[in-house]
């Protein structure tokens, strides 16, 4: 099989690593962009350029920002007695998009997992420790997945956290065995931070 | 649940095979090396995604093919269908699993959907061979009864490393890892009061299945019974997280857990007696059919549903009469088959219900 044209060829080369897509639709996806006008194009490009160029981590939070703090840390209408406590900033996303949580959050960027090598120092736990420390945190809620890697972290932080004298909750298990919080629905949620249980 | 028809492609020394069987008893009889235990083992992938013969998946394929298809059509189960294949390309093996044309990803959804008890020469190691023979066994009866048995014991093995990977590196006194230890002694305890129990709970019952069938088979002889034996047996979460506790330094130096399910083991014994010590070949062979008997049982009495049993060639260490009660153990409304060399065995047995008869020659397989 060979195409007419190498830069075609290219293009649903590079389409075809994304995740989801396979020849045919990385295919579909060159040829619609062929007949875009010029000036779409370049505005697509932009929009990739400069989300690779300006977006960096938030240095309260660690989720995904646009500045040195995200927008939902800047945002003083947002509980700041109230952290939740997230695997990675796509978590955060997840919850945001129930309309229903109004706290802060606080991204780990992974979980504890001693057999990939992966102990405590490696997360986002030490600002952690000094948000809750130094300001009016009243309450942390543990959102991590229930396999072994989540509950082992759920318990490491309860821990540490508790001992700070703050109250630790963690998500109820709404949320069939192992699901990940990603394919959950809003209404499971909801339910499943409104259920959450102290530790 | 039986199987009604077995359609194979380059799978071992079939390139294509289709067999409808009987829903009673099925007799595969042909000479030594002719393909009789590669047809059960093609049912045994079916069931369990793996061989019962410890080989990677390139050795099925038929030789200078690049992939096998085994498919499986069950009757009388709420699954109907069990697709297996498998290709390798450049040197990696992809497989691929699919219930009732539904593609499977986890272990947990295919477990226990379609149930086989297999009856294998190397049984008897299960009796006489060491420890982690006996608790894969029963692991793996425990599982097919209780899918929550399943689910906590992978938890568990994962816990079990990770835990003796946070004592390597505190042998090596890299860092506080003194916290994260005491995480994974709680999660450990957890899990293993969970499953010492499960299991606690598990021997009683087929303890004493195992002795009636024993009884059935062997008459006279003496009979054993099984015996759970476990470092934390009969205690409770607390006193498990306690006794972590107390050999922390000794788990530290050795860098690995001296106590838990990993260390279970189950005897065989007969007035405190080791059955292992004293029992002839033709006894550990009862044994091990016992237990396979009781498996049928158990997952008949919890699930109420009837296990397709594969027998392969069993009958040679056993005398007549012990053949015969065998013969009588398996018309118990299962289906069975069973392969053998010998037509011989097969005209003196005693059979009563429907069947079917299969001759496998180099020409291929005819039913008679
Ligand atoms: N990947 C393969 N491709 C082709 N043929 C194979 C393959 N693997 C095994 N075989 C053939 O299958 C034969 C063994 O089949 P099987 O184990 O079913 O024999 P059997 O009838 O059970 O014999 P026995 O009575 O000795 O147990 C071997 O002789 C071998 O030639
Ligand atoms: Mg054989
Ligand atoms: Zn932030």
């Amino acid at each position: 099989m060979s195409n007419p044209s190498k830069y075609l060829d290219d293009l649903i080369r590079e389409f075809s690593k994304l995740p989801g897509i396979g020849t045919k639709s990385a295919s579909r996806l060159a040829f619609h962009i062929l007949n875009m006008a010029v000036e779409d194009t370049e505005r697509l490009i932009d929009s990739i350029v400069s989300l690779k160029k300006n977006i960096g981590t938030c240095i309260i939070c660690g989720g995904i920002s646009d500045e040195e703090r995200c927008s939902i840390c800047r945002n003083e209408s947002r509980d700041s007695g109230l952290i939740c406590i997230v695997e990675n900033a796509r978590d955060v996303l997840t919850i945001e998009s129930t309309g229903k949580y109004s706290g802060l959050y606080h991204v780990l960027m992974g979980l504890i997992s001693p057999l990939d090598g992966i102990g405590p120092e490696e997360l986002n736990i030490s600002s952690l420790i000094k948000r809750c420390g130094s300001n009016d945190v009243r309450e942390v809620i543990l959102a991590l997945n229930s396999t072994v890697e989540g509950d082992a972290t759920t318990l490491y932080l309860a821990k540490i956290l508790s001992n700070l004298g703050i109250k630790v909750t963690r998500i109820a298990r709404g949320l069939p065995v192992g699901a990940d919080l990603e394919f959950a629905d809003c209404a499971t949620i909801i339910k499943s931070i409104e259920g959450r249980v102290e530790l | 649940m039986y199987i009604d028809r077995l359609i194979l492609q380059n799978f071992r020394n079939y390139d294509n095979l289709n067999i409808e069987f009987s829903p009673g008893l099925n007799f595969i009889i042909g000479e030594n090396g002719i393909g009789k235990t590669n047809i059960l083992e093609a049912i045994y992938i079916a069931s369990n995604i793996r061989s019962f013969r410890n080989i990677p998946d390139s050795e099925i394929i038929r030789w200078g093919e690049n992939y096998y298809y085994c498919k499986s059509l069950i009757k009388e189960n709420e699954y109907r269908k069990f697709e297996v294949g498998c290709n390798i390309d450049n040197g990696n093996v992809r497989k691929k699993i699919k219930i009732d044309d539904r593609e499977i990803k986890k272990a947990s959804d295919y477990f226990g959907k379609l149930l086989t008890v297999v009856f294998i020469p190397v049984d008897i190691n299960i009796v006489s061979g060491s420890p982690d023979l006996r608790r894969r066994f029963f692991d793996s009866v425990i599982s097919k009864i209780d899918p929550s048995y399943f689910e906590v014991l992978n938890k568990y093995k994962k816990i079990l490393s990770s835990r003796n990977t946070i004592l390597k590196q505190l042998k090596e006194k890299r860092s506080n890892y003194y916290n994260e230890l005491d995480i994974w002694d709680s999660m450990f305890a957890d899990s293993s009061y969970f499953i010492v129990k499960k299991r606690e709970e598990f021997i009683e019952e087929f303890s004493k299945l195992f002795s009636l069938s024993y009884e059935k088979i062997a008459g006279t002889d003496s009979v054993p019974v099984i015996e759970y034996n476990s470092s934390i047996k009969s205690m409770h979460r607390d006193e498990i997280l306690s006794e972590l506790q107390q050999r922390r330094d000794k788990d530290i130096l050795f860098g690995s857990t001296g106590i838990g399910p990993q260390r279970d083991d189950y005897l065989f014994l007969n007035n405190k007696r080791l059955f292992v010590n004293y029992a002839s070949q033709g006894q550990k062979r009862i044994a091990a059919i016992s237990l396979k008997i009781s498996e049928c049982d158990i997952i008949e009495k919890i699930t109420e549903k009837k296990s397709l049993i594969l027998i392969d060639d069993i009958f040679s260490e056993l005398d007549k009469n012990r053949r015969e009660n065998m013969i009588g153990l398996f018309q118990r409304g299962n289906q069975v088959i069973f392969t053998m060399t010998n037509s011989g065995y097969f005209d003196s047995m005693n059979v009563i219900s429907t069947y079917k008869r299969f001759l496998v020659n180099y020409a291929g397989i005819t039913e008679n």
